[in-house]
């Protein structure tokens, strides 16, 4: 009998989240965010290839007919400013190795707070959503001001890495059906997970997230040991979601790295085709940094 | 040992730390969580093996280097077994006596026999030897011998104990003591000590001598033991006489005595009981090859369970050269000389000889001839005689009256340089014989009060010859025996002849004819020695004894040779081969031990469980044992193969 790995989230030196994500936001640059964005409207605003799930009234039948290209027409206008985060919560988000920071769940939610703050000092409406977490996860609806960013906070605080997407393959689309549902045209997405483990039908709920004028933002979220493999000796791996148990040592460290590149490359090149971008962020880099690049993968997929 | 020791040797438990350490480090790995183990290539089975013997390796000397640094602390505390000399400042004079007899074989002690522990007994002595002492090495194998003067080469000491080996010699522990005591009084260290590495069985009961300076240090040496050995077997054309003997804890009882040609077994019967006995195998008269008898079973000295079959060879008789009509008893018959011989029943036939031969050769099948007043010896006879002698037979000259008067050239060389004279009845009348000494024992006492008719008296030139084993009252030799060549000569000055004297009807008489045989018998060729005794041969003998080849040396103008263990040895000289039998020596089976000296375990301040200093010994191990971690470490860091 295999007994399951449940630890209470390592937060290590992320705690207080508040403080920190307050802290990380005035590291960024606030004003830098504009609301005014680009989409349907009444102003002509420009032209932008086609994607799958647009508007097909926006399609510029003309240019079509001329160059024999899927042009979108754009226009200025007032669009949903809304920031809509996602955190992965499952249990492979509970790691945490020798030299990251804290466990990648708590690196994830402190950008997501930090993230938040920005929106909200910016006064952009906020939303906060988990993919598993279980009992543990409690979304937070779109909204705006101080009081959104502290539920938001509340709910992070509480989040704990639970969940198998083996064994619940909705697990993703659940958790991103009601965003595809509810957020308009213009709306930011950001998706902080691991990727790891997801089943290959996570791909279309990203893709449909990415669809219809959303900005979709993928962090991926890993730890440096698991970046470089730093095990010399024996030693036995379980795997974090599932009874996958490995022994193993250093003389596969390089195997491990071609097969973590080929499985990150294969989520990279599904991600960005749909005009989604992707930012590693590692759990020993540096918070501002990572929420800077962020905002401004954001920044360029809306340009 | 006192609790600061039980409490550092404690210390040595902690040996078992690192091994749990390894196994808390072990359980801790089985559980390690990793997000992406499904990534993960599983090792070969090769590399985790090589990793674990990599942990068995730095486990083990982990777990050394805890359990060296227990008896680091306890070292000054704890008492070592070795041998070690208790000794002050000054330099020591040291004595190793060493016991090289037959009954050191016993292996009571398990694999190892008595000599090779007293061997090893020596050398831890000698490893607490330090520079300016004196060590001399002497053997209590009989005869004791020096084996090392005094030297303060301790080295070579050592190498003097390398060459040493145990033998079937018998044990003279007094005479290598009083040889020991005469090595060390010579040197100039004041602290004397003489050191017995012996089981003190020699065959005496008396105690050891209360010398302050003895130490018998291997009390587990002297122990009682049963054994039982093959004293002697002696071929007949057709048996062969056993003659066996245990020791007084031991009983042959239950074990056969077989006679084997190589390892094929002739003939075989059951052991007797008791102390002595003897037992008769049956023997093909036409076998030629070489023969053993062995006593099956175990006992403390296996050595002495085999014995070679002695052939008795040729001389069957013994020859009465005398006057048949003078000497025959009134009753008619043998003369008297004669069936006393016959009476003694021995193996041997009696042969009268009316003349001597002219050669030698001729004398061949007598092992013992007996001349009964014999008017001299022409000087064929005396070179005849001669021979005979260097041949090693044994003559028995009775002188009467006839032989007094001697005819003109007619002499008894080489046995009489002068003709005895004869001294009538008037002046022997009140001087009868002296008895209670020789070797004939109480048998000399029906000797007293003889009533000869006279006697013969030799020159004294002649008389000094003889080792005197029974004189007259007033101071003659009545019996005497010398060696002469290989042989020996007896002789009596009386005649056997019953008108002469009633020396024939006492019982002294077949006693004085017994010891002849006896002797005859034990000059039979191949000749038995003593294990340790040392014997004659030719220059250009070369020996081979069970063991090898024998060396012998130039002594006094002879050559001489030492036969020191148990066995069949065949000297060749030239074109002749001549076999002798070294057979165990009675005493030597009696293994009680003597009564070492009150206190004799422990004296002259030196003790078995002296304190002795290893803490540099453990300490350089303890160095070692990091230094080879230390190596180990680098070469897994290093060597790719095993990373």
């Amino acid at each position: 009998m295999t007994k399951e790995i449940h630890r209470t989230l390592d937060w290590g030196q992320l705690a207080p989240l508040r403080l920190r994500a307050k802290m990380v936001a005035e590291g960024v640059y606030a004003g830098a965010h504009r609301s005014a964005r680009k989409g349907a409207g009444v102003e002509f605003g420009g032209h932008r290839e086609y994607t799958p799930g647009d508007d097909l009234r926006w399609l510029d039948r003309r240019s079509m007919m001329l160059h024999d290209r899927l042009l979108i027409r754009q226009f200025e206008t007032e669009t949903d400013r809304a920031l809509r985060v996602v955190v992965d919560a499952t249990a492979s988000m509970g790691y945490r190795g020798t030299r990251g920071k804290a466990a990648k769940l708590a690196w994830a939610a402190l950008i997501a707070a930090a993230l938040a703050k920005v929106a909200t000092s910016s006064g952009d409406p906020i939303g906060l959503t988990f993919i598993g977490g279980g009992k543990t996860a409690r979304p937070v609806p779109v909204g705006s001001g101080r009081e959104a960013f502290e539920r938001v906070a509340s709910s992070l605080e509480q989040i704990d890495a639970v969940g198998d997407p083996k064994l619940d393959p909705d697990l993703v689309e659940r958790a991103l059906g009601g965003i595809v549902r509810a957020a308009r045209r213009g709306s930011i997405v950001v998706v902080l997970s691991d990727l790891c483990d997801l089943p290959s039908r996570a791909l279309d709920a990203l893709a449909a997230v990415s669809s219809r004028g959303r900005v979709l933002v993928v962090g991926e979220v890993l730890d440096p040991d698991e970046l470089d493999f730093p095990f010399d000796e024996a030693v036995r791996l379980k795997a974090m979601e599932g009874e996958l148990v490995v022994e193993t040592d250093g003389q596969v460290r390089e195997r491990y790295l071609a097969a973590l590149a080929e499985h990150r490359d294969k989520w990279k090149r599904a991600i960005t085709s749909r005009g989604a971008e992707v930012v590693t962020l590692r759990t020993d880099g540096d918070l501002s940094h990572s929420v800077r690049e962020i905002i401004d993968r954001a920044s360029r997929v809306r340009a | 040992m006192s609790f600061l020791s039980w409490f550092a040797l404690g210390v040595a438990l902690l040996a078992v730390v690192p091994y749990l350490a390894h196994r808390l480090r072990r359980r801790k790995s089985d559980d390690k969580p990793f997000a992406f183990a499904r990534l993960v290539p599983a090792t070969e089975p090769q590399a985790r093996r090589r990793s674990e013997l990599t942990d068995k390796s730095l486990f083990g000397l982990r777990a050394l280097s805890v359990l060296l640094l227990a008896l680091l602390g306890a070292t000054p505390f704890v008492r070592c077994s070795r041998l070690s000399l208790d000794r002050g400042g000054a330099s020591v004079a040291l004595v190793l006596v060493v016991d090289d007899s037959m009954s050191m074989r016993a292996k009571d002690g398990g694999e190892s026999s008595r000599f090779t522990r007293a061997i090893a007994g020596a050398r831890q002595l000698l490893s607490s030897t330090r520079e300016g002492d004196a060590v001399a090495v002497v053997l209590a194998g009989s005869p004791p011998r020096v084996a090392l003067a005094a030297s303060t080469d301790i080295n070579a000491a050592r190498s003097t104990l390398d060459t040493l080996t145990p033998s079937d010699r018998a044990t003279d522990i007094d005479g290598a003591l009083a040889m020991a005591r005469s090595l060390v009084a010579s040197l100039p260290q004041a602290d004397k000590r003489i050191v017995l590495l012996s089981d003190l069985a020699d065959g005496t009961d008396t105690p050891l001598p209360d010398d302050p300076a003895l130490w018998v240090p291997m009390p587990e040496l002297p122990k009682e033991v049963g054994d039982c050995a093959v004293l002697s077997a002696d071929r007949s054309p057709k048996e062969v006489r056993v003659e066996i003997a245990c020791s007084p804890k031991a009983t042959a009882e239950g074990r056969d005595i077989e006679l084997r040609g190589g390892e094929r077994v002739l003939a075989k019967v059951k052991a007797p009981g008791g102390p002595h006995a003897s037992v008769v195998l049956p023997i093909d008269p036409r076998s030629t090859e070489d023969l053993d008898v062995v006593m099956t079973g175990v006992d403390a000295i296996a050595e002495d369970d085999r014995a070679a079959v002695v052939l008795e060879g040729s001389a069957t008789s013994i020859g009465v050269v005398g006057d048949t009509v003078e000497e025959v008893t009134a009753t008619g018959g043998a003369p008297v000389v004669e069936q006393a011989l016959a009476a003694l029943r021995t193996d041997l036939d009696v042969r009268p000889l009316a003349d001597l031969p002219d050669k030698v050769a001729d004398l061949r099948p007598y092992a013992g001839l007996v001349f009964d007043d014999p008017p001299g010896f022409t000087p064929e006879a005396r070179r005849v005689i001669e021979d005979y002698l260097a041949r090693g037979g044994v003559v028995l000259l009775a002188l009467g009256p006839r032989a007094s008067r001697a005819p003109l050239g007619a002499a008894f060389t080489p046995l009489l340089g002068t003709v005895p004279t004869w001294e009538t009845a008037a002046s022997v009348r009140d001087k009868s014989v002296k008895a209670g000494e020789g070797p004939l024992g109480d048998s000399a006492q029906s000797l007293v009060g003889l009533d000869p008719k006279g006697r013969a008296e030799l020159a004294d030139d002649d008389a000094r010859g003889f080792s005197r084993w029974l004189s007259w009252s007033d101071g003659p030799l009545f019996l005497g025996q010398r060696e002469l060549g290989k042989g020996e000569a007896m002789v009596i000055t009386l005649p056997f002849a019953l008108d002469q004297s009633d020396l024939p009807l006492r019982p002294g008489f077949l006693a004085i004819l017994d010891s002849f045989v006896a002797r005859a018998r034990a000059r039979l060729s191949p000749r038995r020695s003593d294990a340790g005794a040392s014997i004659t041969v030719a220059d250009a003998a070369v020996i081979k004894g069970p063991s090898g080849s024998i060396s012998h040396a130039r002594e006094a103008g002879v050559s001489r040779a030492v036969l020191p263990e148990i066995g069949r040895y065949v000297i060749n000289v030239q074109d002749r081969t001549e076999v002798r039998v070294v057979a165990p020596i009675p005493r030597e089976l009696y293994l009680r031990p003597r009564a070492a000296p009150q206190g004799g375990h422990a004296k002259v301040g030196a003790a078995p469980g002296a304190k002795l200093d290893i803490s540099w010994v453990i300490a350089l191990g303890l160095l070692l044992l990091f230094a080879a971690e230390i190596v180990m470490r680098v070469f897994v860091r290093t060597d790719p193969a095993t990373s």
